[in-house]
């Protein structure tokens, strides 16, 4: 059970992250290449998954920014990412 | 300002320590060609950019570099973290652990501590865009020297490699901005006012070697 736990929130937080590479990626072109409606169309469909994923990671697997409601205070208890075991 | 968000850029997860590794990729800490000049670096010129293009890939690039500096600090930190001493001296960290034990402290492999001397702002674009483009070239170079020095783990090469290749990323867009930026200087400018006022062109568009042609330098009045 805890295994299946730990799967699932290790398939969440690499979502998390390719989605927020997308975005960042796509960020730096459109600076230099603000004209192009293409990658804006990438650029937003990438920012609504990364809202959708993070939402669900964060309801189950405690807070990714502290621009959080918070029950308790979840932010200073989670281990922080460049602890080992963050990421497996 | 800066949100902190609480995730890595890309995984780390280091199963083997080494501080004979973490001596060498500290450079990217701390050292001339590391992530902490890189950001400084950018986060500092973007104030002198003088289009929105550069503007933004300064500011957004930096960021990013920031992002950078937590992973090879989580390197570092990963590959010896629990250290015993007989494990720092075989690896060479003595003299490191003497000055700052197994913590995390901006340094160049060769030992000297953090110097922004290894950075410029010039307040002339076309001089910190092309600082920049070189700055990334030097940042893969050092990235490739790192892969070849810590061949004997996948674990930290498939990092080293990730950070190789958005230095690649990076000097592109930084080429398209300079690219930009060089268009603009060179564009005729029109003022639709008395012609017998000089017109004083806006400073921030105008680096003072900028090589301007005679017939643009006329339309422009005297610089």
């Amino acid at each position: 059970m805890e295994n299946q736990q730990n799967e699932n929130r290790q398939n969440l937080l690499r979502k998390i992250m390719e989605y927020k590479f997308f975005v960042n990626d796509l960020t730096l072109y459109l600076d230099t290449h603000p004209d192009d409606r293409k990658a804006l169309a990438l650029h937003n469909d990438y920012v609504q998954k990364l809202e959708e994923v993070t939402k669900e990671f964060e309801k189950m697997y405690g807070p990714l920014t502290v621009e959080t409601v918070m029950e308790s205070w979840e932010w200073a208890q989670n281990l922080w990412p460049w602890q080992r075991g963050f990421n497996r | 300002m800066w949100n902190y968000s609480r995730n890595l850029q890309y995984p780390i997860n280091i199963k083997n320590r080494n501080p004979e590794m973490a001596k060498v990729i500290i450079s990217q800490y701390g050292g001339p060609d590391g992530e902490l000049a890189a950001s400084l670096r950018y986060l500092s010129q973007r104030f002198g950019m003088p289009d929105k293009n550069s503007k933004a890939i300064l500011n957004d690039i930096g960021t990013e570099e920031l992002a950078h500096l937590e992973m090879v600090g989580t390197l570092v930190h990963q590959l010896t973290d629990g250290a015993s001493i007989e494990e720092v001296e075989k690896g060479g960290l003595s003299a490191y652990y003497t000055d700052h034990g197994l913590g995390v402290y901006p340094q160049a492999a060769a030992g000297f501590p953090f110097n922004a001397a290894v950075l410029a702002v010039k307040g002339d674009p076309v001089a910190d865009l092309t600082e920049d483009l070189a700055a990334e070239q030097k940042a893969r170079a050092t990235y490739e020297k790192l892969i070849d020095l810590c061949r004997d783990d996948p674990d930290v090469v498939n990092v080293l490699r990730y950070l190789r290749e958005r230095e690649v990323v990076h000097f592109q867009r930084f080429g398209e901005a300079l690219n930009g930026v060089q268009e603009k200087l060179a564009q005729k400018r029109f003022y639709m006012n008395n012609v017998n006022k000089v017109m004083e062109p806006k400073k921030e568009f105008i680096p003072q070697n900028m090589t301007i042609k005679s017939a643009t330098r006329n339309e422009l009045g005297k610089l």
